[in-house]
């Protein structure tokens, strides 16, 4: 059996009141999985401990067989984060930001050059390549993160609301990316608000409130969990959280 | 009590003043407690000699006092000047509300004198908060008509402010939006060394003491200070005098109020420009091979986004410019050529460690992107290790003068290079120790947690300088004497270590200051 991409067993974390409680998944390799939740759920202090920017306090976190807690460095190399405030230089051009970024995953200058090359033109930026990111409007600047997080070619993607403040054609553009992506077997990893985003590309979708894993499955399982065949995932999604909520 | 009318000047103004509350510094016990120690010592035991001055009628009449006070008071406005010009120029770049009130039907010029308004108290701040200090004493003795110093200060505030702002038009008109923001912002920063400068002067001029005496005494002669002399003006007003206080106020008052009646028209239109001045010309170049090794990339990208980021430059730069005119008097030949390459060597060492500190600081502390670099795979130590090559790596250019200084002494170029390597390495360990993570815009008011390191750097590269001043000497003696006095920055440097910033947590995280998530 394939080692699963991601594992996370009994996650949690607490700030004045737990923000992440005893939260397990598994995704295995090639998949898009998106992790639904209402504001404040939980969601981005899942996604900002398997990246290694928060330490969880109690879990474990395996990233394609690499333990990320006792060896966070090469889990690191196999993983991009994407958050939903791009980070960027603002004073750097996309090409000088890509050079520091692959330079940061130990790409080779000269593959890197020619990773930037295709990635820029892919996402219509090669015309601005040599403007300053401070002069770029947000869903720009979020195509040169989106850019930064695959230069270095990584096998788990991990995005946070990557589609706020994107216009109708960069949403799609970048839909269109991530579906190309998860064909070539990179592993997705996405929260969106938007639940039309995740019905239409996620494979699986995992419901988290108050730091718990309330359901998890593809649409039709989901629906069959909330008792309503055929409906919406938006009707699934406040079905689900409705008790909690209440 | 009636509230102002919304959109009246005082209903802006206090709008403005709530903003500027809140985003003050907090109130700290430790300050006030310290503050009122100062306060009490200066009523219990300054306040007799500070009093007995304030109340000799014949002070106020001297020629003397009056030249010193215009001295004074043209020092506090170059300063006031310095500040007033980049706050006016920014006042038509940071959005913040700006969009909002603009937007609104209240007009532009309205907007503008509040704003210019609340820019003017804000330059007199701190100069009204250490004359409260002085003032106490005095008052509490009875000196009431001291008061007077409060309206003086604020009417230069006004004025200042009036000066920036036109400063500001004239840098529109001539340099469009683009450039007028950097430009406006070096500009200020030369203002306030401007008059720092000018006093340097003298001392290039062979018997300068003689001529400067020979000057003063010739100015005193002829009355130009006289009671009756509008230059005796200021003097007066501080000291209460009605016509010379009512006379200076009411100009600074029409002149500001002019300023901004003449600003006032185009503000809209200036701040509207300076929305969209983001864009540069951007020439296209071939692409160039990407560098390949983590240690390469991160130094060229700290050198770049410093050398991009002119406004930060000058204010690194600053203290050199201020020793520079000191430093060339220390390339002198003569009977005191001795002394003056101990100056040149120990100044070099002074500027070598605060640049290198306020770079270090900047690369380290002021990381624009910490999660990116938390996430990469690469460990905590190699990338500040990389920072702080970086941050050292601009002060390659005082080989420059230490060339110039070897020429001519030899042992003090090799005291001087022996200094500026310890002072800057010192200052930038220090700001390793101590990293706080900060945006860049908070470089000019360091933030409170940064008051050790800084007192500290400056400390160490006090006592690196004064021991590479006496190792410039060269004898046997005085470089026995130099290693002891090292001893001392040695030991301050010991004592900061001792006390340096024990977090485990991980650096570059923003979580220090702003929690990423908040619970409910």
């Amino acid at each position: 059996m394939a080692t699963a991409a991601l594992i996370v067993e009994g996650l949690c974390k607490r700030f004045s009141r737990p923000a992440v409680d005893h939260l397990h998944l598994v995704l295995p390799p090639g998949e898009l999985y998106a992790l639904l939740g209402p504001n404040g759920a939980g969601k981005t202090t899942t996604l900002r401990m398997i990246v290694g920017l928060l330490t969880p306090d109690r879990g474990v976190i395996q990233v394609f067989g690499t333990d990320a807690l006792s060896d966070p460095i090469g889990a690191k190399r196999l993983i991009a984060w994407l958050p939903d405030e791009p980070m960027l230089y603002d004073k750097l051009t996309p090409l000088e930001y890509l050079e520091f970024v692959a330079g940061l995953w130990g790409v080779n200058g000269a593959t890197a050059a020619a990773r930037a090359d295709e990635l820029l033109r892919w996402l219509e930026l090669w015309d601005q390549r040599d403007q300053r990111c401070e002069e770029f409007s947000r869903g720009m600047k979020q195509k040169v993160a989106l850019a930064g997080a695959l230069i270095h070619d990584p096998k788990l993607l991990i995005l946070d609301e990557p589609l706020s403040g994107l216009d109708a054609a960069m949403a799609r553009q970048v839909k269109d990316l991530l579906l190309e992506r998860v064909k070539q077997g990179t592993t997705v990893i996405l929260t969106t608000h938007i639940l039309e985003v995740a019905e239409r590309l996620a494979e699986r979708i995992g419901i988290i409130h108050k730091g718990r894993l309330l359901a998890e499955g593809t649409l039709e399982e989901l629906r069959r969990q909330s008792g309503l065949a055929g409906s919406t995932l938006e009707d699934v999604f406040l079905q689900l959280t409705a008790p909690v909520r209440a | 009590m009636r509230r102002p009318t919304p959109g009246s000047v005082p209903w802006l103004m206090r709008h403005e003043l709530r903003l500027i509350l809140r985003t003050s510094a907090q109130f700290s016990w430790r300050l006030a407690a310290a503050l009122g120690i100062v306060l009490v010592g200066l009523v219990a035991y300054g306040g007799a000699p500070l009093a007995a001055a304030a109340a000799d009628r014949h002070l106020m009449a001297s020629p003397a006092a009056a030249l010193a006070a215009d001295l004074t008071l043209a020092v506090l406005f170059s300063l006031m000047l310095s500040q007033a010009l980049s706050m006016t120029v920014q006042a038509f770049y940071e959005r913040g509300d700006l969009d909002l009130l603009l937007s609104s039907p209240v007009s532009p010029r309205r907007v503008l004198f509040v704003r210019c308004a609340s820019i003017a108290f804000s330059t007199v701040a701190v100069y009204l908060f250490i004359v409260t200090l002085l003032l106490a004493a005095v008052v509490v003795r009875g000196q009431w008509r001291m008061l007077a110093t409060y309206p003086l200060l604020l009417s230069m505030g006004l004025a200042a402010t009036g000066v920036g702002l036109l400063f500001a038009l004239g840098l529109f008109a001539t340099l469009g939006p683009r450039r007028t923001r950097t430009f406006g912002q070096l500009l200020a920063a030369f203002t306030g060394a401007f008059i720092v400068l000018a006093f340097q002067i003298p001392q290039f001029l062979p018997h300068h003491q003689a001529i400067i005496a020979q000057w003063l005494a010739e100015v005193l002669r002829r009355g130009w200070f006289a009671q009756s002399s509008p230059l005796a003006w200021p003097l007066r007003a501080a000291f209460g005098a009605p016509g010379p206080l009512l006379g200076l106020a009411g100009l600074s008052i029409a002149f500001f109020v002019g300023a901004v009646q003449v600003a006032g028209r185009r503000f809209g239109a200036l701040a509207s420009a300076a929305a969209g001045a983001q864009t540069r010309r951007v020439r296209s170049r071939p692409p160039r091979p990407f560098r390949t090794g983590l240690r390469s990339v991160l130094i060229h990208k700290e050198l770049r986004l410093i050398a991009r980021d002119p406004l930060l430059l000058s204010r690194v730069l600053l203290p050199v410019l201020y020793l520079i005119p000191a430093m060339l008097v220390s390339f002198s030949r003569g009977p005191f050529a001795s002394m003056a390459a101990a100056i040149g060597a120990s100044l070099l060492t002074l500027i070598a460690g605060q640049v290198a500190g306020n770079l270090a600081w900047i690369t380290i502390s002021a990381e624009d992107a910490p999660d990116l670099l938390r996430c990469a795979p690469v460990t905590r130590s190699l990338t500040r290790r990389a920072k702080l090559t970086a941050a050292v790596i601009p002060l390659g250019v005082l080989a420059i003068p230490i060339g110039v200084l070897a020429q001519l002494h030899p042992w003090a170029a090799v005291a001087a290079a022996l200094g500026v390597a310890a002072s800057a390495l010192s200052n930038a360990c220090i700001q390793l120790w101590y990293e706080k993570p900060m945006p860049r815009s908070a470089f000019r008011r360091r933030p409170p947690g940064a008051v050790l390191p800084t007192l500290g750097g400056l400390l160490v590269a006090l006592g690196w300088a004064a021991a590479a001043a006496m190792a410039s000497v060269g004898t046997r003696n005085m470089v026995a004497i130099a290693a002891a006095v090292a001893l001392i920055p040695g030991m301050l440097l010991l004592l900061l270590w001792l006390g340096r910033n024990r977090d485990e947590r991980p650096a570059y995280s923003r979580q220090l200051i702003d929690p990423p998530l908040a619970p409910p």
